[in-house]
């Protein structure tokens, strides 16, 4: 009968015992995300299912990431096939309103230019040694958008997955902090206060409905790989519109969002396995993630100057922030700057416009990239 | 053709493919949006022709026109 006790409390004395350095820090970590959700209300709808998946993975002895086990079984079935980023698309298609963009189409450049951050850190990465497919899961960060790093990464390093999603989402929270220094740097007082005239409603129902079917069809042959990114956001986008199916674009935009969003979490928090996870590796991924955003808004804000002087000063360079692909806190730390230094200012739709034009870039971004890896035979 | 590059070579053709990829296929797009837009202009409907609807038009058309005198 002793002994019997004694096996029983060895059984739960196991995790404990078995509890690794690494486990325990990783646990750490999760508890950190999850205050960062929670206390903070820093990306809490990603944050913290992430945070709790890597508490979960971490327990010594539950398996949950092992064959069969009901955090593997998830991951394998949405983040390895990439289903779960294309849904989360449609959600996001469905959610966006091109109608700021349509209204002055030119900024659509802006979203060009706030994708640079990308290709120069995909650059770095390769300089500091990172084989060719790393290195651009890497670059995607720049994208400043988590659906498509974690398409990206899951696609080419999915052994990375975890430090770019994490990455990727830290950092868009992180944007009121990041951006504002630099847009301050890079733009004179006369620049901070140019005045941009009110978004006018005049774009017509028609356009709306045509331009998600237009540039699928357009992006979709020039970049083929990038298909169901495009595609997907683009579908969302045409439920939205097309005001024939409004109990479909409700479902994407919300119970499909939610549904997936959460189990995307999870799977990402899945694969911060302490002994994968904790490496110099995981540290630079950071470090290039920070580069990237701050590139992206430098070349952004650069865009936005150059756009200024060939509109002879219509355009406030400070929108150049905004065209990145997180929405809607671009576009909000744009119009802050702006009032700052001019209270009769209103550059949020304007910003919101290149924001809606950067979430567009990311995706085009994303899926060019993919055609030319796969047409120079790395992917 | 990939094993051929060395790092910086690579590196360099996908940062210039990428950036001048995205740039030229998001200007296309902007065409195009400024074409549609030349094509389908935005027409707010007259007081007589407004009939109940749930498009942007519909709704713009109704808060910029004015209340029809009874």
């Amino acid at each position: 009968m002793d002994r019997a006790i004694a096996a029983g409390l060895g059984g739960l004395a196991a995790g404990f015992a078995s509890l690794t350095v690494q486990e325990a820090v990783m646990i750490a970590v999760g508890c950190v995300l999850l205050y960062l959700a929670i206390g903070r209300g820093l990306e809490p709808l990603l944050l913290l299912p992430i945070g709790f998946g890597a508490i979960l993975v971490n327990i010594p002895g539950a398996g949950l990431m092992a064959p069969g086990g009901v955090l593997r079984v998830i991951y394998d079935a949405g983040v390895l096939t990439e289903l779960f980023p294309v849904l989360i698309f449609i959600g996001i298609g469905a959610m966006t309103d091109f109608g700021p963009l349509l209204e002055n189409p030119r900024i659509l450049l802006l979203g060009a230019a706030g994708q640079f951050g990308i290709f120069l850190v995909l650059l770095l990465a390769l300089a500091l040694g990172f084989p060719p497919l790393q290195a651009i899961s890497i670059g995607i960060i720049g994208a400043m958008d988590g659906p498509t790093a974690i398409y990206v990464s899951s696609k080419y390093a999915p052994e990375l997955l975890g430090a770019i999603s994490v990455a990727a989402y830290s950092y868009m929270s992180l944007v009121p902090l990041i951006q504002p220094p630099i847009m301050r740097a890079l733009t004179t007082h006369d620049e901070k206060t140019i005045v941009m005239p009110a978004v006018r409603a005049t774009v017509s129902r028609r356009t709306k409905i045509l331009f998600p079917i237009i540039v699928t069809i357009i992006g979709s042959i020039i970049a083929p790989q990038g298909t169901p990114l495009l595609g997907t956001i683009m579908l969302g986008n045409l439920l939205r519109e097309a005001g024939v199916v409004e109990r479909l674009a409700s479902m994407s935009a919300n119970e499909l969002t939610n549904i997936v969003t959460l189990l995307l979490g999870i799977s990402i928090g899945a694969t911060m396995e302490g002994s994968r996870f904790l490496t110099l590796q995981t540290l630079t991924i950071f470090a290039l993630g920070f580069v990237a955003i701050c590139l992206d808004t430098v070349s952004g804000v650069l865009f936005g100057k150059l756009m200024c002087a060939l509109t002879r000063g219509k355009i406030n360079p400070l929108i150049g922030a905004a065209g990145i692909s997180a929405f809607p806190m671009a576009a909000r730390v744009v119009q802050t700057m702006g009032q700052r230094y001019n209270r009769r200012n209103y550059l949020l739709m304007h910003a919101m416009g290149a924001n809606t034009g950067g979430q567009l870039g990311s995706v085009m971004a994303a899926a060019i990239m993919l055609s030319v890896i796969t047409g120079l035979g790395l992917g | 053709m990939a094993t051929q590059l060395d790092p910086l070579s690579l590196g360099l053709v996908l940062a210039v493919l990428g950036m001048g990829g995205t740039l030229l296929t998001l200007f296309v797009l902007s065409l195009i949006a400024d074409l549609l837009k030349r094509l389908f202009p935005f027409a707010v409907p007259s007081p007589e022709s407004q009939v109940p609807s749930q498009g942007a038009e519909g709704a713009l058309g109704a808060q910029n026109s004015e209340p029809e005198a009874r």
